[in-house]
C-alpha cells in the first residue's frame, strides 16, 4: 500500500484553462481521502492524473515514493473506478473482472480466485455470465468496483462512482464501499460533489476550487473550522448563513450587529478566536449555520444578548426538521420588499416541534460559542 | 488544519519532447497503426492526383521517359471537333437526368414517407434497382430497346398502337434512353435519402399547423419543402456532378454513337487514353480530366456560395 | 440470449397527414389512391424489368425473341441456367466476383479500422492534417485517377513488375476510400472514451485496445462497411476491365457484355440474372445496414 503525493502539481488544458493550480497534498498509506469542490473546481483533473490519464503539465506526482510522471497508466499499478462504469460492453461480467489480470499475465487459477472473491464481496455471483447490459445500474456500479478490487492495486481511484444511482442505491451503497474500503485497508482517492458523500466517507476532505485546494483536514475541522468562506459556505446542508456585520464593543461586551441584531460574542468564542480583536470597529462577515439557531420557545433561559426577533417568511416542514427561512436584513423602510431575495435571507434549522408559522413574529437562540466571522475583502477564516 | 501553502521550489517537472519519449509515449505504435491507411492512399489516390496534373503537361508512352510539353495537350483538346459535342452530350444528360431524376424521387418519398403500414416494402422496392450491378442494368435495358418490332418495348408500345421505335439507333432518341435507364438504376437511391429527410422533419411543425388549418398543399409547401432545403440542394449538387460523369451508358449502349450523339465527356477521355482509334495518348487525357475536375470544383464553389444565403442553417 | 428481431425497416409516418385527416373521406381516397398508384408503379417499374429478366432466363431464346411479353408459350428452358453456368462459363466468372469483392472487402476492412482506430482513439498530433488530406480526396472526381492509377499498374514505380491482371490492382486502391474512414473514424468518435480508458488502466496495449475492445464494439459500423465494400465492388465495371485483360481472371460486370456476342439471347439473359442474384440476396437480407448507410447517415438533419 503507497501514499499518494502531489507537489506542485498543475494541469494547464491545450485551450489554455488552468485545472489544477499547485496543487500539494500528501495523502496516507490506507487513507480514504476524498476530493469534493463544485463542478470544475479541478477535483477529477487531479484525479486522472493519478491515474495517468492526463499529462501533468508541472509539479510531480509520486505513488508510494515513486515518481510517475511519465510512468504509463498501466505500470503504475492504480485501479480507477469511473462514474459511468466503463464496462466493456461485449464481454461477460467475469471477462471484464478478469481482463485486467489476463494483460499482466496472472495465472489462470489465480485470476480465477480473485474474480469469485470479488463477485462474492459484491454479491455478484450470480451475475457473472451475464453481459452489462443486461445488469441494473447499481449492479453495473459494483462491477466497476469489482473490476478494482481484482487488480489489488496500490491505490483505488473512484471518480463520482454513486451520482448515477437513485437516492436509496446512493445511500446503500455509500456504506458498502466505506465497510469494504475499510476491510480492505487500500489507499483510496473518492471524487465527489456531494458533501454528505464527503463528511460521511472521508478519513480526510480537500475541499478544492477553480483549481486550488482550499483546505484538507478531517471532516469535523473542515466543518467546525472552515478556513474561509467558500469552505464555510460549502460544506453543511443546508448552508452557512452569512451576512455584513460590525464588530463594536458594548458596554464591554464584544458585540457583532447585523441589521436590527445584536449578539454579544461569547468568552469562549473570543478565546478560540483572538484574530477578532483586530476586527473591532469594523465590519466583517459573520457566519452562523442553521443548525446552530434554535427556535426560543426551547430554550426559554437564553439571555436576550444571544437572541433574534424576527418574522418567520417562510416553513420548510421536513418531518424530521423544520427549516425557517427569515431576513436577517430587513431593506430600509422605504424600498419594497418584492421577494425574500431582497433581504438577506436566512435559514434556520429548528426543532420539528416548533410553532412558528409563516408571517407570525419568531424568536430564535443563537449558539454564540458557534458564531464564524470571515475577513470581507480576502474571505479568510478569522482565528 | 491544512491549506494549500505557496508551491515548493525545485519540483518544476516539465515532460521533454524527445524521440524517446515520443516512442514511449506510443508514437510508434500509432504510425504503425496509420501505415496501412496512409501506404494505401499515398500510393492510390495522393500520388495519382499527382501525377495526373503533371501528366497533363506531359507527353507520356509507355516505353521511354515522359517528355514535357507545356500546355500542349490542353490546346489539342480544346481545338479537338469532338469536345464541344462531348460537352454538349453531357449537359444534355445531366439536364435531362435532372428532370426526370430530381422531382418523382421527392414526390415518391413524400407519398412513402405516409404510408400507415408496411412502409418497408416501398422503400425495398425503390431500391431494388440501385442494388443491381449497372452492367446488368444497362445490358437489360439494351435488350428493351431492341429496335425490332418485337424488341420488349416496342412489342409492349404495340399494344397501345404505338411505335416500333429505334431508340439507341437513332441519334435522337439515344439519348433519353440512356437517361431513362439511368434513372430507373439510380432513383431508388435518392428516394431513400429524401426518406430519411422527411422522417427527421419534427411531427410537432405538422401538427402545428394542422391546427393552424393548414391543409395538406400548404403543409407540404410551407413545412416540408422547407425542412428539407439543405438535402434538396446537396443531393442537387451531387446528382450534377455524378451525372457530368457519366461513362457507363454511353459505353456499353452505343459506343458514343450513333453520330456521337451519346459521346460524353468521360468517354472521351476514355477514348483519348484507352480506345482504339484514338488510344494511348495519356497527355490528352489527363488534361482533359483536369479540365473536367477544374469545371465541376469552381461550379461547386460557385454553387454553394449561392446557396449559402438560401439553405436553413 | 436475446434474439434478433428481423423487422423489415418500417417508414414512420411523417406526420404530414394526421390521423384527423385519414378521417375525412376526400383524403382517404385521393392519398389512398395515390399511394396505391405509387406501390403499383413501384412494381411496375421498379421490379417488372427485374421480373422479365428472371422470366426470360428460363424461357427459350425463340420466344423471348419473337415473343418478349409472353408467359412460358412453350415451356421452360432450364437448359439457359446451366448452359450459362458452364459453356459460357459464368460460374468461373461469379467465382472470380466473389474473389475480388472479397479480396477488396478485406483490405477496406483493414485500411478503415485501423485508421480510423489510430485517427479517433490514438489521436496523433498531426490528426487533423491527415484528416484534411482525406476530405481532399472525397472532393477529387474519380475519374481524375484513372490514368495514372492505370500506368501506375502497368509501370509501378520502384517494382519492376507488372501488376496487371494480377487481383492485388484492384485490391489495393479499393481501400482508398475515405468515406470508409471518415465513417469508421467517427463511429469511434462516438465510443464511450471511459471504455478506452478502463482499458489502459487494466494495462491494455494499444494493440490490445484495438483488438479487444474497438474492434469488437465496433461490429454496426463495419456491418455497413462490409455490405458497401462487397456491393461496390461487385458493381465495378470499368476499373477491372481496364486493369485485366485475361478472360480468365475478369469478373462478371466484365465479361457479360462480351457474352452477349457469343451465345444465345436465352443464355445471355440466364447469365445476367445470375450475376443480380447476390446483390438482391444481400440487399433482401441486410436490408437494414443498406438503407440506414443509405440515408447518408441521418447527417443531415433538418
Amino acid at each position: 500500500m503507497a501514499a499518494i503525493e502531489f507537489q506542485g502539481v498543475s494541469k494547464v488544458f491545450p485551450d489554455g484553462t488552468l485545472a489544477v493550480d499547485g496543487l500539494d497534498l500528501a495523502i496516507d498509506e490506507g487513507e480514504f481521502m476524498v476530493f469534493v469542490g463544485p463542478s470544475g473546481c479541478g477535483k477529477t483533473t487531479a484525479l486522472r492524473m493519478v491515474a495517468g490519464l492526463e499529462e501533468i503539465t508541472e509539479g510531480e506526482i509520486l505513488i508510494g515514493g515513486r515518481v510517475v510522471n511519465d510512468v504509463t497508466p498501466k505500470d503504475r499499478d492504480v485501479a480507477m473506478v469511473f462514474q459511468n462504469y466503463a464496462l466493456y460492453p461485449h464481454m461477460t461480467v467475469e471477462a471484464n473482472l478478469a481482463f485486467g489480470l489476463k494483460l499482466r499475465g496472472i495465472r489462470r487459477d489465480e485470476i480465477r480466485r480473485r474474480v469469485h472473491g470479488a463477485a462474492e464481496t459484491l454479491g455478484l455471483e450470480e451475475q457473472l455470465e451475464r453481459k452489462p447490459s443486461a445488469l441494473s445500474g447499481g449492479q453495473r456500479q459494483r462491477v466497476a468496483m469489482g473490476r478494482a478490487i481484482v487488480r489489488e492495486p496500490q491505490a483505488y481511484l473512484m471518480d463520482e462512482p454513486l451520482s448515477n444511482l437513485d437516492a436509496k442505491l446512493r445511500v446503500q451503497v455509500r456504506a458498502e464501499i466505506q465497510s469494504l474500503q475499510r476491510s480492505l485497508a487500500v489507499t483510496t482517492i473518492y471524487v465527489t460533489h456531494d458533501q454528505t458523500e464527503a463528511m460521511t466517507m472521508g478519513d480526510r476532505i480537500a475541499v478544492m476550487q477553480r483549481g486550488t485546494l482550499q483546505q484538507v483536514d478531517t471532516p469535523e475541522r473542515v466543518y467546525s473550522l472552515p478556513t474561509n468562506r467558500f469552505v464555510a459556505g460549502f460544506i453543511g446542508s443546508p448552508a452557512m448563513n452569512m451576512v455584513e456585520a460590525r464588530l463594536t464593543r458594548e458596554n464591554g461586551v464584544p458585540t457583532v450587529c447585523f441589521g436590527a441584531h445584536r449578539l454579544a460574542l461569547d468568552d469562549e468564542l473570543l478565546a478560540s478566536r483572538s484574530g477578532l480583536l483586530d476586527y473591532e470597529g469594523k465590519t466583517v462577515v459573520l457566519g452562523i449555520r442553521p443548525e446552530h439557531l434554535e427556535d426560543a420557545a426551547f430554550a426559554p433561559d437564553a439571555p436576550p444578548e444571544r437572541t433574534i426577533s424576527t418574522v418567520c417568511a417562510l416553513r420548510e416542514t421536513l418531518g424530521s426538521e423544520v427549516l425557517v427561512h427569515f431576513a436577517a436584513v430587513e431593506p430600509a423602510p422605504d424600498r419594497e420588499v418584492v421577494s425574500l431575495a431582497d433581504a438577506t435571507a436566512f435559514v434556520a434549522r429548528v426543532d420539528p416541534q416548533t410553532a412558528a408559522t409563516e408571517g407570525a413574529p419568531l424568536r430564535l437562540v443563537v449558539d454564540t460559542r458557534r458564531l464564524h466571522f470571515f475577513d470581507p475583502a480576502t474571505g479568510l477564516a478569522v482565528y | 488544519m491544512s491549506v494549500s501553502g505557496p508551491r515548493r521550489a525545485g519540483t518544476r517537472h516539465r515532460a521533454r519532447r524527445t524521440p524517446l519519449t515520443w516512442v514511449r509515449g506510443g508514437g510508434l505504435t500509432t504510425v504503425l497503426f496509420l501505415l496501412p491507411m496512409l501506404f494505401v492512399f499515398a500510393a492510390f489516390s495522393w500520388y495519382p492526383i499527382v501525377r495526373t496534373v503533371l501528366m497533363s503537361l506531359q507527353h507520356t508512352n509507355l516505353v521511354q521517359a515522359p517528355t514535357w510539353v507545356g500546355l500542349q495537350n490542353f490546346r489539342e483538346v480544346l481545338q479537338d471537333p469532338l469536345l464541344p459535342i462531348a460537352v454538349k452530350n453531357t449537359l444534355e444528360f445531366a439536364l435531362l437526368a435532372l428532370i426526370f431524376g430530381y422531382p418523382i424521387p421527392l414526390a415518391a418519398a413524400v407519398l412513402m414517407s405516409e404510408v400507415r403500414k408496411r412502409g418497408g416494402i416501398y422503400s425495398a422496392l425503390a431500391y431494388l434497382p440501385v442494388v443491381i450491378p449497372p452492367v446488368v442494368a444497362v445490358l437489360l435495358w439494351k435488350t428493351f430497346y431492341d429496335a425490332s418490332s418485337t424488341g420488349v418495348f416496342n412489342s409492349v408500345l404495340a399494344r397501345i398502337g404505338l411505335g416500333p421505335y429505334p431508340w439507341l439507333q437513332s441519334p435522337h432518341m439515344a439519348m433519353p434512353s440512356l437517361v431513362l435507364e439511368s434513372t430507373w438504376a439510380n432513383a431508388g437511391a435518392t428516394v431513400i435519402i429524401y426518406l430519411a429527410a422527411l422522417t427527421a422533419v419534427n411531427p410537432e411543425l405538422y401538427e402545428a399547423a394542422a391546427v393552424d388549418g393548414a391543409s395538406l398543399w400548404r403543409k407540404v409547401w410551407h413545412i416540408t419543402l422547407p425542412q428539407l432545403r439543405t438535402i434538396l440542394l446537396v443531393t442537387l449538387i451531387l446528382q450534377i456532378i455524378a451525372t457530368a460523369q457519366v461513362f457507363l451508358e454511353p459505353y456499353l449502349f452505343t459506343s458514343g454513337g450513333p453520330n456521337n450523339s451519346t459521346l460524353t465527356v468521360l468517354l472521351l477521355i476514355y477514348n483519348y487514353a484507352f480506345g482504339n482509334s484514338l488510344g494511348g495518348d495519356y497527355g490528352k487525357a489527363t488534361a482533359l480530366s483536369l479540365m473536367l475536375a477544374v469545371v465541376l470544383a469552381l461550379f461547386s464553389l460557385a454553387y454553394l456560395r449561392a446557396t449559402r444565403s438560401w439553405s436553413t442553417k | 440470449m436475446r434474439r434478433r428481431r428481423r423487422t423489415p425497416t418500417a417508414v414512420r409516418t411523417g406526420g404530414l397527414v394526421t390521423t384527423a385527416d385519414w378521417r375525412r373521406p376526400g383524403v382517404r381516397f385521393g392519398l389512398g389512391s395515390t399511394q396505391a398508384l405509387l406501390l403499383i408503379a413501384l412494381v411496375v417499374f421498379g421490379l417488372g424489368p427485374l421480373l422479365w429478366l428472371a422470366k426470360s432466363a428460363i424461357t427459350p431464346t425463340n420466344d423471348t425473341i419473337s415473343h418478349p411479353m409472353a408467359f412460358f408459350p412453350h415451356g421452360f428452358a432450364w437448359s439457359n441456367l446451366t448452359q450459362a453456368w458452364t459453356n459460357v462459363d459464368v460460374g468461373r466468372y461469379f467465382w472470380n466476383t466473389i474473389v475480388i469483392a472479397i479480396g477488396s472487402w478485406l483490405v477496406q476492412i483493414v485500411v478503415a479500422t485501423t485508421g480510423g482506430f489510430a485517427l479517433s482513439v490514438l489521436r496523433p498530433r498531426y490528426g487533423g492534417v491527415i484528416m484534411g488530406f482525406l476530405y481532399v480526396t472525397l472532393f477529387v472526381p474519380v475519374v481524375v485517377l484513372l490514368v495514372p492509377l492505370y500506368i501506375e499498374i502497368v509501370h509501378p514505380p520502384l517494382i519492376h513488375h507488372t501488376f496487371i491482371d494480377s487481383y492485388w490492382a484492384i485490391w489495393l486502391p479499393a481501400g482508398a476510400s475515405a468515406f470508409n474512414v471518415v465513417l469508421v473514424k467517427r463511429f469511434f468518435d462516438n465510443l464511450p472514451r471511459e471504455v478506452f480508458e478502463a482499458a489502459r488502466i487494466d494495462g491494455a496495449s494499444p494493440f490490445r485496445l484495438f483488438w479487444s475492445v474497438a474492434l469488437p464494439m465496433s461490429k454496426p459500423i463495419l456491418g455497413v462497411v462490409s455490405v458497401f465494400a462487397v456491393l461496390a465492388s461487385w458493381k465495378d465495371f470499368l476499373w477491372p476491365l481496364l486493369v485485366l485483360t485475361n478472360p480468365d481472371k475478369q469478373p462478371l460486370s466484365v465479361r457479360l457484355p462480351t457474352i452477349q456476342s457469343q451465345t444465345e439471347l436465352g443464355v445471355f439473359l440466364a447469365a445476367l440474372f445470375i450475376a443480380c442474384i447476390v446483390p438482391i440476396v444481400a440487399f433482401l437480407v441486410f436490408q437494414r445496414s443498406f438503407l440506414r448507410g443509405s440515408g447518408l447517415g441521418g447527417a443531415i438533419k433538418g
